[in-house]
C-alpha cells in the first residue's frame, strides 16, 4: 500500500475512475445501512446472509449461459440478472423451508445459504474450465474488487444505490411500525406481509449492486454493521437512519479509497475492516449506549447512591464515614470539615427524607414496580413516577402517619 | 343449494336484520360478532365453534382459564391468525374490510421494548390512518399524540426512550396508541396483567369514559373478583364457549365449575354463590 496513493484516492485525486469507485462504494455503503436499519429492527438482520449466498450459482449460471450464446468476456448487467434471480430463489426457499417444517427461520437460512454457495462453487470450478474470457471477473465477485470496474459498472452501482435508498425512506414510518409492533400494524391497516418482502427485496437490491465490489462473502457486514453501530448512537429508529448512512458511507468510501492505493488489494475485506473501525469507535463513544456513555453513567449513578446515603444519614444526625460521601457532601456545601452538618445541608436532608419515605411506600404499595424501576429511589420521586402516583402516595403517606400505620391502597399487593 | 341461500343459512342474525332493513322492531347491531370460529395450532384445535357477539356499546370481558385461547379467540377475530373456519364481522362488515373500527391493545410482553422509539413515536402509530401512507406525522399529529398520552397520565412522558417504562407505564403508552386510532371498538388483551394498582385505576378511568361516549370495549380479563366490577357481559371460554351473556348470569359456581375444572378453589366459588 502506497500511504501517497491511499491519500490522493481519498481526497479524489487519484485519476477519474478511481473517484467514481469510490463514490459509488460511498453511495453503495450508505444504501446498505439505510436498508441494513430496516432489517435489524424487524430481526431479520441473518436474511441478507442467506440472500447474498444465494446469488452465486445465479452469477456462474448467467456467466455460462452468456457465454454459451456468444457473448463477449463478462457482462455485469447480466450477471446481476442472474444474481437476483437465484436470490429471489434462495429466500422463497428460506421461508418455504421455515413454512413447511417446523424449523425456526435461521435453521433455514442456514440449510439455504450453504446449500447454494456450494452450488454456486461447482459452477465456478465449471467456468474455469471453460475456454472463456473474463474468468478472473467471475471469481472476483467472492471477495469483492475495483480492478476490473469500469465508469458505466460505478454509476450503475450509485445510481441502483441511491434509488434503494429513497424506496427505503420513503417507506421508513411504515417500516418502523411493523418491525415494533407487526400485529398492531395490521389492524392499524399496514400490509405487513408486503412490507416484510419489500424489504427482502430492497435487500436482494443492496446485495446485488455491491456484489462486484465488496464481494458477496462480506456484503452482509454493510447491511448489519452500520445500522448496528447507529443503533449505540441513538434511542430513536428514524435517527438511525442517516447515522446508519454515514457510517456506511464512509466506512465505503475509506476502504474503497484504501483499496485503489496499491495493487491486488481486496476491496471488500478493507470496506469491513473500515466498517469495523467505526464500529470501535462508535462502541467506545456513542452517547446513548457506548461504553464510556455508560462508565459515566455509572459514576453518575455512584454520586447520586452516596449523595442520597449521606444526606439521610445526615437527617438521622449519624455520622458519615464513607471518605466519597464525606467529601461529596462537603463540596456541595452540606457538611463542614469537622463533619457538622451546614443550614443548607439540614433542609436538603428533610428533602431527602421525604423523597425516600415516598419511594419506600412506593415499594410497599408495588414491589414488583419498584423492582423493575430502573430509578428506584435514585432521583427524585416526581421525576420519575407520574403525577398521579406522586399525589396517591402523598395522600397515602398522610393518611398513614394519621391513622398510626395501616392504610393500603385498594388493590395493593402487600 | 345454491350460494345464496347457503349464504342465507350461515348468515348471522344482525346481517339477516340489514337485509331486511325495513322498519319493525329494531336490533342494535353488534360491534364484534363470531360465529362458527375454530382454529388450531398444528391440528390442535385451540378454539372450537365459538360463537361470540359483542353488542354495540357493550364493556365485556373474555374469561377463563390458562389454555383457554383467550388470546387466540382475539386475535382470530381481528384477522391476525388464520382460522380453519367461521367468520367474523365487525359492524356488520368482514374484518378485513373495517379495520378502521377497531383499536387494538396487546399483551405488554408481545413487543421488544428495548425498541429505538420514545413514548410519542410509538403513540403517533395509532395515527397511521390519519397520517397516510408515505407521510410524515406533522405538528398536529403531534398535537393529538400528546393529548392521548394526557389521558392516560403520560403527558409528561411523551420524549423519554420507552426503553425506560415501568410495566405500568408500557400498558398506559399502549393505551394512547389504542385511543389515537379512535375507533369505535376497542379490544385489550389482558389489560391489567402485572401491572400497579394505580395504573389499573387509571386504565379503567379511561375506559369508563370511552363507554359514556358509546364505544364497545371488549377485553380479556384474568381476575375473576374484578370482572363484575369492570365490565357488564361476559364470554367465559374454555377451549368452546361455556356461557355467554350478562355478568351476574356468566360468573356463576356451576359455570366457572364447568370452565375451570378444579383450578378454581372452593372459597373462590363460594364467594360467587354468595353474591
Amino acid at each position: 500500500m502506497d500511504p501517497g496513493l491511499f491519500l490522493s484516492a481519498l481526497t479524489l485525486q487519484a485519476g477519474w475512475n478511481a473517484a467514481i469507485v469510490a463514490l459509488g462504494a460511498a453511495a453503495l455503503g450508505a444504501g446498505g445501512g439505510v436498508v441494513g436499519v430496516f432489517t435489524l429492527l424487524r430481526k431479520r438482520a441473518l436474511m441478507s446472509d442467506a440472500i447474498s449466498h444465494a446469488t452465486l450459482p445465479g452469477v456462474a449460471l448467467a456467466f455460462i449461459l452468456h457465454a454459451v450464446l456468444g457473448g463477449e468476456g463478462r457482462s455485469l448487467p447480466v450477471m446481476l440478472i442472474g444474481a437476483a434471480a437465484s436470490a429471489a430463489l434462495g429466500v422463497l426457499a428460506v421461508q418455504w423451508i421455515a413454512r413447511r417444517t417446523r424449523l425456526y427461520e435461521d435453521a433455514a437460512i442456514g440449510t439455504v445459504l450453504s446449500t447454494f454457495f456450494a452450488l454456486g462453487v461447482v459452477l465456478l470450478s465449471v467456468i474455469q474450465q471453460m475456454d472463456a474470457s473474463g474468468q478472473a471477473g467471475v471469481a472476483s465477485i467472492l471477495i469483492g474488487s475495483t480492478a476490473g470496474l469500469l465508469f458505466n459498472d460505478a454509476l450503475l452501482i450509485a445510481i441502483g444505490a441511491l434509488v434503494i435508498s429513497a424506496a427505503a425512506l420513503l417507506l421508513a414510518k411504515e417500516f418502523i411500525a411493523s418491525a415494533f409492533d407487526s400485529e398492531f400494524a395490521q389492524v392499524s391497516g399496514l400490509p405487513v406481509a408486503r412490507l416484510d418482502l419489500l424489504l427482502l427485496v430492497l435487500v436482494t437490491a443492496v446485495v446485488v449492486v455491491g456484489l462486484q465490489t465488496v464481494g458477496l462473502v462480506l456484503i452482509i457486514a454493510l447491511t448489519i454493521i452500520p445500522p448496528a453501530a447507529a443503533r449505540l448512537w441513538t434511542d430513536r429508529a428514524l435517527a438511525m437512519v442517516p447515522i446508519a448512512a454515514a457510517i456506511g458511507g464512509i466506512g465505503a468510501y475509506t476502504g474503497a479509497a484504501l483499496s485503489a492505493s496499491g495493487p491486488n488489494l481486496p476491496t471488500g475485506s478493507l470496506v469491513v475492516l473500515c466498517l469495523f473501525a467505526l464500529f470501535v469507535l462508535s462502541v467506545l463513544f456513542a452517547p446513548a449506549r457506548g461504553v464510556i456513555a455508560s462508565l459515566r453513567r455509572q459514576w453518575v449513578f455512584q454520586t447520586r447512591v452516596h449523595e442520597r446515603q449521606g444526606l439521610l444519614a445526615l437527617a438521622r444526625r449519624e455520622p458519615i464515614f464513607d471518605w466519597r460521601t464525606r467529601s461529596l457532601l462537603q463540596r456541595r456545601g452540606f457538611l463542614r470539615a469537622d463533619g457538622s452538618a451546614t443550614r443548607a445541608g439540614i433542609v436538603a436532608a428533610a428533602q431527602m427524607t421525604q423523597d425516600q419515605a415516598l419511594w419506600n411506600r412506593f415499594r410497599d404499595l408495588y414491589p414488583d414496580e419498584a423492582f423493575s424501576l430502573p430509578d428506584w429511589s435514585l432521583r427524585p420521586i416526581g421525576d420519575v413516577l407520574p403525577e398521579d402516583m406522586v399525589r396517591r402516595l402523598r395522600r397515602d403517606l398522610t393518611g398513614v402517619a394519621a391513622s398510626g400505620g395501616g392504610a393500603t391502597l385498594p388493590g395493593a399487593r402487600s | 343449494m345454491s350460494q345464496a341461500s347457503l349464504h342465507q343459512l350461515h348468515a348471522s342474525p344482525v346481517e339477516a336484520m340489514q337485509g331486511e332493513a325495513r322498519g319493525g322492531d329494531r336490533q342494535i347491531l353488534n360491534a364484534l360478532n363470531v360465529r362458527g370460529l375454530t382454529v388450531s395450532y398444528d391440528r390442535k384445535p385451540v378454539l372450537w365453534d365459538v360463537a361470540m357477539s359483542v353488542p354495540a356499546g357493550a364493556r365485556m370481558a373474555i374469561i377463563g382459564p390458562n389454555g383457554a385461547g383467550k388470546s387466540t379467540l382475539l386475535k382470530a377475530a381481528l384477522g391476525l391468525i388464520p382460522r380453519l373456519s367461521g367468520e367474523c364481522t365487525l359492524f356488520g362488515a368482514p374484518v378485513a374490510k373495517a379495520r378502521d373500527k377497531v383499536a387494538y391493545v396487546p399483551q405488554r410482553a408481545s413487543v421488544d421494548w428495548d425498541f429505538p422509539a420514545s413514548v410519542l413515536d410509538v403513540t403517533l402509530m395509532g395515527l397511521q390512518r390519519q397520517i397516510g401512507w408515505l407521510r410524515w406525522p406533522g405538528a398536529s399529529h403531534r398535537a393529538a399524540a400528546r393529548g392521548f398520552l394526557d389521558q392516560v397520565g403520560m403527558a409528561d412522558f411523551a420524549d423519554r426512550p420507552i426503553g425506560q417504562l415501568s410495566g405500568g407505564q408500557q400498558q398506559r403508552v399502549f393505551l394512547a396508541r389504542a385511543l389515537a386510532q379512535q375507533a369505535p371498538l376497542l379490544v385489550l388483551d389482558e389489560p391489567f396483567a402485572g401491572i400497579d394498582a394505580a395504573t389499573e385505576h387509571a386504565i379503567i378511568d379511561v375506559l369508563h369514559r370511552l363507554s359514556q361516549d358509546g364505544r364497545t370495549i371488549l377485553a380479556v380479563h384474568h381476575d375473576l373478583g374484578t370482572a363484575s366490577q369492570y365490565f357488564d357481559r361476559a364470554l367465559l371460554l374454555s377451549g368452546t364457549v361455556i356461557a355467554e351473556g350478562a355478568m351476574d348470569q356468566v360468573l356463576t359456581p356451576a359455570k366457572l365449575q364447568a370452565a375451570y375444572g378444579g383450578r378454581l378453589a372452593a372459597s373462590q366459588l363460594e364467594a360467587f354463590a354468595a353474591s
